[in-house]
């Protein structure tokens, strides 16, 4: 059985329901709606978004679901997902957006991880570079900052 | 990561981000690298400081004075509100006992903790000290602090009621204890998750009742509970009792309890009541290996299918396998088919070390379940043995353990920990079984001792093309010339593995994925035809060519000495600009500068004229580095060196590494 999807600039999709129900959000509504032709609106997700988000949820159709809680602290990437998100910073924070919105938690936390990796044990200067980040803190804000939250560094 | 994957967008992308998600990203990092996250502009400033209250982590006690000024003295500090969303408090260093004043500060300041969290040995320690001055008379100062509605840490000594009966140190340290958990009880309406340590001085058996009294104190809204339980005899009522009082539990990691060593038999429980919320059990015992089997029945007969990681770890249990007669191999068997019948489908994680495993074990998993969930498995013994005496209930030859191990988990495998030492061993038929688990990203092998000879780590990787992170432990690093190319591998660690400097150069310069390397308890030997007699030797040399590495090496040690070695760092093609000593003793760092031939230092200096003699207790030991790459982090011992690339010096971070 499959289901139709509409991104926000109106491209239609045809997926495989169990694939669309990797989204609380999609699974929740066609339990509201029951079975219908018509397409469900995703007025937050972009045609080029929804494409990505659909080749993920192929891919980790038969993965067991965990709710783990000390996945919140883990930042291990699965070699395919580090694959998958080798892609230009837009595409990284609209996936990471689309997830959210769609409840998709488990790529919503590839997403968060492949981010928190990029900042882990970089300089201020690195992470403004690698985000383009404008720095508008001088340089006694910085050192005041850190003075106020000193136990945080390691030592 | 590299730039590449994440192509710089042209503007900050974070401003589009909602709170939950920053969240979601800061929970991932180290409190070290949320503040420098923060550092980075004002807006991100503005909303991420807060979430870097959210979990305090206390690696040292320098960074709980650092909390305690921020809360107690600097009066202009936001430090407080920001407090007062702090979700969990981590202790997570070895500082003996811990100061109940400032844990009183703390929990004033921080009203909404969910999550505890004590390291291990710190309240023996605490309540130790308070039993010896409780013994010796000496009075504590009354405490006139007043906290509304807290019961503070700090007046447990004051208001203690010790029964007669509690004479020794081991019965006032339990009452005490007793009083700590009524305490958080009170403290922390909003637990849910508490780690701490329920151990006295030593074990007494009569002792461990009074110890169980303090099961019936713990907060009742925990979901994870982690209980260091040292001095107990710990019993399957005591897991009831847990969870009786916590029903909401999902995770319950039980730390060295001494088995209760009734014998090989199923348990006595005509009916258990089953637990369908239980999702993670873990059990560090002592004791003899053959009375972990009932506990396997226990675990068959007690939690439902929402059960998705098993522990069992024997640490301090000896190789030899105990004989069972033959009714009491009838009895492992049917616990070993309860284990499998209810959870060989659904486990995701089971870990079982020290353990006396035979084959049929795992073909009750396979005949239960034929292809297993199970991503993360470690089945290791620290402590070889000869053995291999047959039994009826399957083989306890390590080799067809192994493999029928292997053929059953290997379609989800992503994680795998595993002794391949042990009784006839045939490393292809091991190496073959590993690369069936296509899947596999990290693997840690443990051998038998450092020179042991396991499959060329050039081997292990072409058969293993998605390995991340590789560990070896107890063997030797042997090398081939055919070095797979374009291997992934980003980190690897070596534990007391015997290694020649030049084979580890050699994976150096042929994984150019690597950033992160490990050598801990290791010895390094220079050349083969090194002779133990020999007078002098040249210095070991690593030669690291890839951009930003993390290299740790703690307590390396060569034939004949250990622990005190001198590093150097060098450019490659330019002269040795900075080197330092580190010793095991003190583990401070007594020297750390630009290097400087004309100024003599410390014993014999590098330029030494005769730069291949070893110092009778020292060992130079040199990193030679590419010359546009200086290290992004260097841990020697307990001392960080290089942090961020950048020097560490008494714990701040001061200029830049400059080797060229």
């Amino acid at each position: 059985m499959s289901v139709r999807l509409l991104s926000s600039d109106s491209e239609d999709f045809t997926v495989a329901k169990e694939v669309a129900e990797r989204s609380m959000l999609i699974k929740n509504m066609l339990e509201d709606v029951g079975d219908n032709d018509n397409p469900i609106p995703l007025p937050n997700v972009t045609a080029k978004i929804l494409r990505k988000v659909i080749e993920w949820c192929e891919h980790h159709l038969g993965d067991p679901v965990t709710n783990d809680e000390n996945e919140r602290r883990n930042t291990e990437i699965d070699e395919w997902d580090q694959k998958f998100m080798e892609v230009d910073q837009e595409t990284l924070f609209d996936i990471i957006l689309a997830a959210n919105y769609l409840d998709i938690k488990p790529l919503l936390d590839v997403g968060c991880k492949t981010v928190a990796n990029m900042i882990k044990g970089k300089t201020a200067e690195e992470i403004r570079k690698i985000f383009n980040i404008v720095n508008d803190l001088t340089p006694e804000e910085e050192a005041q900052i850190r003075k106020e939250n000193e136990w945080a560094e390691d030592r | 990561m590299t730039l590449k994957q994440g192509k710089a967008y042209e503007k900050n992308p974070f401003p589009r981000l909602p709170l939950k998600i920053l969240e979601l990203i800061t929970d991932r990092l180290s409190p070290d690298d949320v503040l420098t996250f923060c550092c980075t502009s004002r807006d991100l400033s503005n909303h991420i400081v807060t979430l870097l209250y959210r979990h305090i982590t206390l690696n040292s006690d320098t960074q709980l004075q650092y909390l305690i000024n921020a809360l107690y003295l600097h009066t202009s500090s936001n430090a407080k509100s920001f407090c007062h969303v702090t979700k969990s408090l981590t202790f997570c260093y070895r500082n003996i006992a811990i100061n109940l004043q400032s844990l009183d500060i703390i929990t004033r300041a921080c009203p909404s903790l969910t999550t505890l969290d004590f390291f291990q040995s710190s309240w023996i320690w605490t309540t130790s000290r308070l039993a010896e001055r409780y013994l010796t008379g000496a009075t504590a100062a009354q405490t006139t602090n007043t906290y509304s509605g807290l019961i503070p840490y700090s007046r447990i000594e004051n208001d203690l009621i010790i029964p007669k009966d509690a004479k020794r140190q081991r019965d006032i340290q339990a009452v005490i204890l007793n009083a700590v958990c009524s305490t958080i009880l009170h403290n922390h309406p909003h637990l849910t998750c508490l780690k701490m340590d329920l151990s006295t001085v030593q074990f007494e058996r009569s002792n461990s009742a009074r110890l169980h009294n303090c099961l019936c104190l713990l907060p009742t809204g925990l979901t994870e509970l982690t209980l260091r339980v040292m001095s107990w005899e710990l019993t399957m009522d005591d897991v009831e009792c847990i969870h009786d009082r916590c029903p909401r539990l999902e995770a319950l990691d039980l730390d060295y309890g001494n088995l209760d060593e009734s014998g090989v038999a199923i348990p006595g429980y005509p009916s258990l009541e089953r637990n369908h919320v239980l999702k993670k059990l873990s059990l560090n015992i002592d004791g003899e290996k053959k009375y972990f089997w009932p506990w396997l029945w226990y675990v068959g007969k007690k939690y439902g299918p929402q059960l998705a990681s098993v522990h069992f770890n024997s640490p301090n249990c000896c190789a030899d396998r105990i004989p069972l007669t033959l009714e009491q191999m009838a009895i492992v068997d049917t616990c070993a088919f309860t284990f499998a019948q209810q959870h060989a489908s659904t486990l995701r994680s089971l870990e079982l070390t020290n353990m006396m495993i035979f084959d049929g074990f795992w073909n009750h998993m396979k005949s239960s379940c034929d292809q297993s969930l199970l991503a993360n498995v470690r089945m290791k013994n620290r402590y070889i043995a000869e053995e291999s005496k047959a039994i009826t209930i399957g083989s306890a030859n390590s080799h067809l353990v192994r493999l029928s191990m292997l053929d059953y988990v290997k379609t989800w495998l992503h994680k795998l920990d595993l002794s391949v030492a042990g009784d006839a061993v045939k490393m292809d038929d091991i190496l073959c079984a590993i690369r069936q688990c296509s899947r596999l990203t990290d693997l840690r092998v443990l051998g038998a001792h450092p020179l042991f000879q396991f499959v060329p780590l050039p081997s292990i990787l072409d058969q293993c093309p998605r390995l991340h992170t590789y560990t070896m432990e107890m063997q030797r690093l042997l090398d081939t010339e055919l070095w797979p190319t374009q291997h992934g591998l980003v980190s690897l660690k070596l534990e007391n593995v015997a290694f020649k400097a030049s084979h580890l150069n050699r994976a150096l310069a042929a994984l150019h994925s690597l950033r992160d390397l490990i050598i801990m308890g290791s010895s390094v030997s220079v050349s083969c035809d090194y002779s133990t007699t020999a007078k002098r030797t040249p210095a070991p040399k690593l030669t690291f060519l890839n951009p930003g590495m993390s290299l740790t090496i703690a307590d390396l040690g060569h034939e004949f000495c250990r622990n005190d070695y001198y590093l150097a760092v060098e450019s490659r093609g330019t002269a040795l600009s900075s080197f330092w000593v580190a010793g095991n003793d003190d583990d401070r760092v007594t020297r750390f500068g630009a290097y400087s031939p004309k100024k003599p230092s410390f014993g014999r200096r590098y330029d030494d004229p005769d730069p291949f003699y070893f110092p009778k207790q020292h060992l130079y030991f040199v990193l030679t580095l590419s010359q546009h790459y200086p290290f992004r982090y260097l841990k020697v011992n307990k001392s960080v060196l290089i942090r961020k690339g950048s020097q560490v010096s008494h714990g701040s971070a001061t200029h830049p590494v400059s080797l060229n």
